[in-house]
């Protein structure tokens, strides 16, 4: 018996959200404060143009790839393929498009109404010829239920949207960058020359040009005395600082998006393997067809129950060098490695148990966010509610990838606590190591070279609160006051930051662990997982509402305690605390702890494979499935 | 008659017009009497609206060369190019027929922009793209002209007043020429394309 992974939260389409929320969320985070690029339009195209690329994607395949559909010579692949789709009960069956190309990858892509399998001739009648050989029979029909997984699970159309979504941003970032460069060159070239002009002068001379048009251009120029206010205006304008801020406010975005996709998207690619392979094992009752291609052997070469030793570090094994740097290394992959393939086959388990993965990935989400954050355009939000998005999030994927998994399958909360200390641990630590190493650049100005200080926040200032004129030198006292305060309020707050996502992880784990033992829950195999996204999602909402709105107040800002604003929020959160609280009693009443099939009380928390005592029914027999 | 007979007539007749009109702006007479003006100008308009008819015809016909990024680069390129001709003329001593023929192609060269853009639209969903970089490259030639000739503002307010120099401007036409192209051609361009990716989407399974 195996745990079934498609019970549990899809680690790819939490990827997926991830991707996408992080790029638009902190795009949309910037157009919440006023900003001098339209970012409404921005954030509006780049969530509208990759969709739309993504319904075009299938035609730029075929016409990239030179893909056509597969012919009558292939009528039997079709066929299979046709069978396969029925027993998944999907609802569509994907079309074979073969390409030339040898080299071509086997891929499954398509839109909401189009499936496609896109493989090359070679590959194709390797498949076909396949299929007449009952042994290799097997091994062919899982490598087409592993293709057939990917519509299955949805992950085809997160992958052709997110990968849209990353070139619309490449090409919007690329095109920003060179349209604001050639912009600020044009100001600095013309500006000058256009100020130095005498709108008086060149009316005259125009009206010589053009003198039925004489009353439009009197409207059009600018009076003398406004220009005369507009010189005197830009005489304290520096451009330079004016570009210092656009580069300043797209470098975060371009960090972001550089982030996403070295580590998230390759992650992305690498999970929705994983679940194929399950999937198709899932279907075959065995994993060794798959094992059979994946390790390149004939199946009839493969033991009946496979052992293969996989000698590479455990993934529960201690920490060393060589698997940091293993570990690093398979972070760039596009694709899982053979050996984890099969590992993952053996044990789909493990897709969940590793805490490190769990923390670097929520870490890392922090650390991109807060990069965001100290973008100009969102600096003045510092301590406003945008700006708890980052916590909010960490909280949301450590909740979903770690503890939904882990408390199903653990069951105990002491199971899990040392890990949770541990995620957080990570999390603040990575947001901490930034924080560290900026007041150690700080400190270090401030001793040994004060005035390189005083003009590195100089230009801090004037590129953040797009002041852009000149600015006197800070003093002594003032940059030393300066760096201690902002060293000790930021300090503050990280350890702050880690005690709230604790307290908010050891909530959610305090009412997931019950929610598990609603074992008579009608419709359990669903609503199981629902009732766990329900309790993420109020206890975010209480942290979002309540929690986090009234620290940051007592913090920074207490006058604001009481403001309008924050009242709402703290209704809204008192609500939801309430009615939470409400509907989790209900159901626990009902469903927690009763047999399914005898009614009777079932005593202790819910690990997999329990069972009831009296009528030995597997209590959540759903989350397990069977195959060797 | 087939469709390659046909192609091969329109492609006949357009390298005939070309020929036809380039021997008319060469052989027309540099002074004409004033009850000429009205036969003039109609024989202006006539070869500006032969010679655009015959060179938008070429592009249709050719339309698998112009339908691409290449294709589309040597048409706006070719009128940026006669565009600088006209414009120093003063400089290299062109003789008066051979500038006019040089406008005329310039003038048709505007007008076939669009052409050119349409076919390439047509083809390629590349609306946000050209409309984008266009806007950018336009920001980046007024700088560097900025650069190279000093005070484009007060070159343009001369120029209106005195006839003489407004070739010395034929790049600022020719640019707002095609992003007025662009922008007129690419927002329609955009949403046709995007019913037609709806319409794909919406049809049932087969491409």
């Amino acid at each position: 018996m195996k745990i079934d992974i498609f019970r549990l939260p899809n680690q790819t389409t939490i990827l997926f959200w991830l991707i996408v929320l992080v790029f638009l969320g902190s795009v949309l985070l910037g157009a919440a404060v006023p900003a001098p690029i339209f970012l409404w339009p921005l954030a509006l195209g780049l969530l509208l143009l990759p969709l739309r690329a993504y319904f075009n994607q299938p035609r730029r395949l075929f016409k990239a790839s030179h893909l056509k559909f597969a012919g009558d010579e292939f009528a039997e692949l079709q066929a299979e393929l046709a069978r396969q789709t029925q027993v998944l009960g999907l609802r569509l069956v994907p079309r074979i498009a073969i390409t030339p190309n040898k080299m071509f990858p086997v891929r499954s892509f398509g839109t909401y109404h189009h499936w496609y399998i896109g493989i090359s001739e070679t590959k194709a009648r390797q498949w076909q010829n396949g299929l007449q050989d009952p042994l290799e029979c097997r091994v062919y029909t899982s490598v087409m239920v592993h293709e057939l997984y990917h519509f299955k699970t949805g992950d085809y159309w997160q992958m052709g949207y997110a990968g849209e979504l990353f070139r619309t941003a490449l090409g919007f970032i690329g095109w920003l960058l060179f349209f604001y460069l050639g912009y600020g060159y044009l100001m600095v070239t013309a500006g000058p020359a256009v100020l130095a002009m005498d709108p008086a002068e060149t009316l005259q001379s125009l009206m010589v040009a053009m003198p039925e048009a004489e009353s439009m251009l009197r409207g059009a120029f600018p009076s003398s005395e406004e220009m005369a206010r507009l010189r005197s205006a830009a005489a304290g304008l520096q451009l330079s600082f004016i570009l210092d801020f656009v580069m300043a406010s797209l470098a975060p975005m371009i960090f972001t998006l550089a982030l996403l996709f070295i580590f998230f998207w390759r992650k992305l690619l690498r999970m929705r393997e994983v679940y194929a392979d399950a999937g198709a094992a899932q279907t075959a009752g065995k994993t060794q067809p798959l094992i059979a291609v994946l390790a390149g052997i004939p199946l009839q070469f493969l033991p009946q129950s496979p052992s293969v030793q996989l000698t590479t570090v455990s993934p529960h094994g201690t920490l060393t060098w060589k698997s940091i740097l293993e570990w690093l290394r398979k972070l760039f992959h596009y694709h899982p490695d053979t050996i984890e393939r099969m590992r993952y086959l053996k044990d789909p388990s493990r897709l969940y148990c590793r805490w490190i993965d769990t923390a670097i990935l929520a870490g890392t989400l922090v650390l991109t966010l807060d990069v965001y954050i100290l973008s100009p355009m969102t600096l003045m939000q510092v301590g406003a509610w945008p700006l708890h998005f980052p916590v909010l999030s960490a909280l949301i994927i450590i909740a979903l990838n770690y503890l939904i998994p882990n408390l199903l399958l653990k069951g105990r909360i002491r199971a899990v606590l040392a890990d949770l200390v541990k995620i957080s641990l990570v999390v603040t630590a990575i947001r901490l190591v930034l924080l560290l190493f900026l007041f150690a650049l700080l400190g270090s100005l401030l001793l040994l070279s004060p005035k390189t200080l005083a003009e590195v926040l100089q230009y801090a200032i004037s590129t953040t609160a797009r002041y852009a004129g000149p600015l006197e030198l800070l003093s002594l006292d003032e940059l030393s006051f300066f760096v201690i305060k902002s060293f000790g309020v930021n300090t503050l707050q990280v350890a702050a930051i880690f005690g709230l996502l604790f307290l908010g992880l050891l909530a959610i784990a305090f009412f997931l662990k019950r929610v598990n033992s609603w074992y008579a829950l009608p419709g359990r195999e669903v609503k199981i997982l629902w009732a766990s996204y329900i309790v993420v999602a109020v206890i975010t909402l209480i942290w979002a509402t309540l929690l986090l709105p009234i620290i940051t107040c007592v913090l920074i800002e207490p006058s604001r305690l009481f403001s309008l604003d924050n009242l709402a929020l703290n209704v809204l959160g008192g609500l939801a605390t309430l009615t939470g609280g409400l509907l989790f009693f209900f159901f626990h009443r009902r469903y927690a702890r009763r047999c399914p099939s005898c009614g009777q009380l079932v005593e202790g928390s819910f690990s997999v494979g329990k069972i009831c005592s009296l009528c030995h029914q597997t209590l959540h027999y759903w989350l397990l499935v069977n195959y060797e | 008659m087939n469709k390659q007979t046909c192609s091969r007539l329109i492609a006949w007749a357009a390298w005939v017009l070309i020929t036809l009109d380039a021997l008319t702006a060469l052989l027309i007479p540099q002074q004409f009497a004033p009850e000429q003006v009205l036969l003039m100008i109609m024989v202006v308009l006539w070869l500006i609206g032969s010679l655009t008819l015959a060179m938008a015809g070429l592009i249709i016909l050719y339309r698998r060369f112009f339908a691409g990024w290449p294709g589309w680069s040597l048409v706006i390129g070719f009128t940026f190019l006669t565009g600088v001709l006209v414009s120093l003329h003063f400089k290299l001593g062109l003789p008066a027929n051979v500038l006019f023929f040089f406008q005329l192609i310039w003038i048709s060269g505007l007008l076939n922009m669009g052409t050119a853009t349409l076919v390439l639209l047509w083809h390629h969903d590349a609306s946000v793209g050209l409309v984008g970089w266009t806007l950018a490259t336009m920001v980046w030639i007024f700088a560097i002209i900025w650069r190279i000739q000093g005070n484009l503002v007060e070159i343009m307010i001369s120029s209106m007043a005195t006839s003489g120099e407004s070739a010395s401007l034929s790049w600022f036409i020719t640019l707002f020429c095609l992003t007025g192209w662009v922008f007129v051609l690419g927002v329609p361009a955009f949403l046709l394309h995007t019913g037609k990716i709806i319409w794909w989407e919406t049809r049932t399974q087969e491409m």
